[in-house]
């Protein structure tokens, strides 16, 4: 009697484990958004739904901005900072932005940028973004074009 | 009736003797006990030693990298570098730093881009790592990650205390050192350790072995012990513990030994009085057989003596009755609401001839009526005891005085007489089976010496106390307390 009590205890445990393991599902791709403290990037899974490559990214940065879990993913893009216009031709995206960016401090211009670049870059009609703002492209500290940003440009260690 | 079956039983002996000579043995638990003594604490001291190297290792090489750092941050906002890029030398300090430490230096400006890596990899990238942005934001930190041995240090470039960040340089170097050489640590001390293990591992076997040893001594002395109560058999005086165990034995042997001794002179006793009545009565009847012719009145007067005689052995043979079956009956009280005076009159009216013959007054004060439960017998047998002692035990023309009292818990009786008295040292003993004071005249005043015998273990039973004092010569008072209630 006592040998199959601790049999059925063994059992049920297993089953706890089992439970409470989280199981990898698998997305279409990760969008990426700000942590809690809006100092590193976040990630979240999620599943295309339209088909030509323009409507894809024009879902893909609306969802940037509205994450499932509110807690613990930041939007990267800024609800007041509206993205004008989406120009995509040969992989190479052009975006948009008002003129909301420029009150942007670096730390958040960088996540933004890596944001947008990493989660737009897994499309499979995208390969590098630029970023324009009210109208003109986007230029560093050194008054030089930033050009055209591919995944690879950002790195995290 | 079922039988066991074979296998059953040979298991419930085996877990018996595991349980009892294995599980229970303090000896196990000594050596037990020792092994953990000795083993935990060696092995905390290495954990806690082990691991206070590794963060004071980490500590100071922290501090270093970042006292560098400032040194680098400082040089770098003095050498304008957003406009100019970074100078020669300062680069070849960079890559001579990030020899020494083992590690990479980044050194980021203020879009993000890495203007500087002494890796020559990522030049020219983004760097967005939360270190990074954290530092920007002011958040200037360090971290160590242990699983794969680095330690980040990152410091902000800016030209005064207050004004803008202007950049930040990033260091990462490797703790490979620090963990190899606490690896080198760790092995010594496992050596150290294995070392103190077996050592304790011996020395608690050998520990646990002698320090149970007086307690084999005290079984096998115990086992020893034949016959005959000798007081001071036991002598295990290692521990306190033995030793209190060695006198406690020797007491209850003391104690066995005056019980056996009691008893050997209880059966001696008792034949000596059974015997003594029986000679009379044979001398009496040899006597009267011897004689030729002998007159009717001298028959008469020989039998008047036998009775006397046999009277006396019924006596005695009666009161050791009552002594035996109150031993044997001391747990059926037959208690009962009883009118302890009109116990008490009926006791002393019985007696009354006994004391006229003896020429001794009995005067009974009562100095309110007493019901309580008490079981009869018991009790007017202790009674009259008391009385019939007050009687026997007194002078011509003396008096025994009978008092009851009571308050609202307890009976008081006292039984006092104007008799020979007891000497104090011997009031102890009085109570005993047998015992009589003065033995010389244990004839002439008669009975059987198991009176006060009767009488305690009677009062006892009522869980009563029964107390005596006496002046030699003057007068004893017996007291004798009940309580109203039996308490069971």
């Amino acid at each position: 009697m006592k040998k199959s009590g601790w049999m059925i205890t063994l059992l049920m445990f297993g089953c706890l484990l089992t439970v409470g393991c989280h199981k990898e599902e698998s997305y279409d791709m990760q969008i990426y958004y700000l942590n809690s403290e809006e100092t590193a990037l976040n990630t979240e899974g999620y599943n295309l739904n339209s088909d030509k490559a323009e409507d894809q990214v024009e879902e893909v940065l609306k969802k940037m901005q509205n994450p499932k879990d509110s807690v613990e993913c930041v939007p990267a893009i800024p609800t007041d900072l509206m993205i004008t216009d989406i120009r995509l031709e040969d992989g190479r995206l052009d975006l948009y932005f008002s003129e909301e960016y420029e009150i942007l401090d670096a730390a958040s211009e960088a996540l933004l940028q890596a944001a947008v670049v990493r989660t737009v870059t897994q499309l499979d009609g995208v390969e590098r973004v630029q970023f324009h703002v009210a109208d003109e492209v986007l230029k560093d500290h050194h008054g030089n074009e930033v050009g055209y940003l591919r995944s690879e440009d950002f790195v995290q260690k | 009736m079922c039988i066991q079956s074979g296998e059953l039983v040979i298991i419930s002996r085996l877990k018996r003797y595991i349980r009892i000579r294995v599980f229970k043995s303090l000896r196990l638990y000594i050596t037990v006990l020792l092994m953990l003594v000795g083993i935990i604490p060696c092995l905390v001291l290495k954990g806690l030693v082990l691991k206070s190297y590794e963060t004071r290792a980490v500590e100071v090489r922290t501090a270093e990298i970042q006292n560098q750092c400032t040194i680098l941050c400082s040089q770098l906002s003095n050498s304008n570098y957003q406009d100019n890029g970074i100078s020669d030398i300062i680069q070849s300090e960079l890559t001579q730093l990030a020899n020494v430490y083992h590690g990479r230096i980044m050194v980021i400006d203020n879009d993000f881009c890495i203007m500087s890596d002494t890796d020559d990899k990522d030049v020219g990238r983004k760097m967005v790592a939360e270190s990074v942005v954290k530092c920007f934001r002011g958040d200037k930190a360090f971290c160590y990650d242990r699983d794969n041995r680095f330690i980040e240090v990152t410091a902000p470039i800016r030209v005064s205390e207050d004004s803008e960040i202007t950049g930040v340089v990033l260091v990462s170097v490797s703790t490979d050192t620090i963990a190899a050489t606490k690896a080198l640590l760790a092995k010594k001390a496992n050596i150290a350790e294995l070392a103190i293990i077996l050592i304790v591992v011996i020395a608690a076997i050998f520990l646990g072995t002698i320090m149970v040893r007086p307690f084999a001594r005290i079984t096998r002395s115990i086992g020893d012990l034949q016959d005959g109560y000798d007081a001071d058999y036991l002598h295990v005086y290692t521990y306190k513990e033995t030793t209190l165990i060695s006198d406690a034995f020797n007491q209850m042997l003391g104690r066995l030994k005056k019980l056996d001794d009691s008893r050997q002179e209880f059966v001696s006793n008792v034949s000596h009085e059974l015997k003594t009545p029986l000679t009379s009565m044979k001398v009496l009847s040899d006597s009267l057989l011897s004689q030729e012719e002998v007159p009717v009145e001298l028959y008469r007067e020989f039998m008047g003596d036998l009775s006397e005689e046999i009277e006396r052995e019924n006596k005695i043979i009666n009161d050791l009755l009552s002594l035996v079956k109150m031993d044997k009956t001391a747990a059926t009280m037959n208690i009962r609401s009883e009118n302890i005076n009109e116990l008490i009159e009926k006791i002393l009216k019985r007696l009354q001839p006994l004391a006229s013959e003896a020429n001794v007054e009995v005067v009974y004060e009562s100095f309110r009526p007493v019901t309580a439960e008490v079981d009869e017998v018991k009790l007017s047998l202790a009674i009259s005891n008391l009385v019939e002692n007050a009687i026997k035990y007194n002078w011509e023309n003396g008096w025994v005085h009978v008092s009851l009292n009571a308050d609202h818990k307890y009976v008081y009786i006292e039984v006092a007489d104007s008799g020979i008295g007891i000497p104090e040292t011997e009031t102890e003993h009085i109570f005993e089976r047998f015992y009589r004071v003065d033995k010389s005249h244990s004839r002439e005043i008669g009975g059987s010496g198991l009176g006060l015998s009767i009488a305690r273990n009677a009062v006892v039973m009522h869980r009563g106390a029964i107390k005596v004092f006496s002046q030699p010569g003057e007068g004893t008072t017996f007291s004798v307390r009940i309580p109203i209630n039996y308490a069971g």
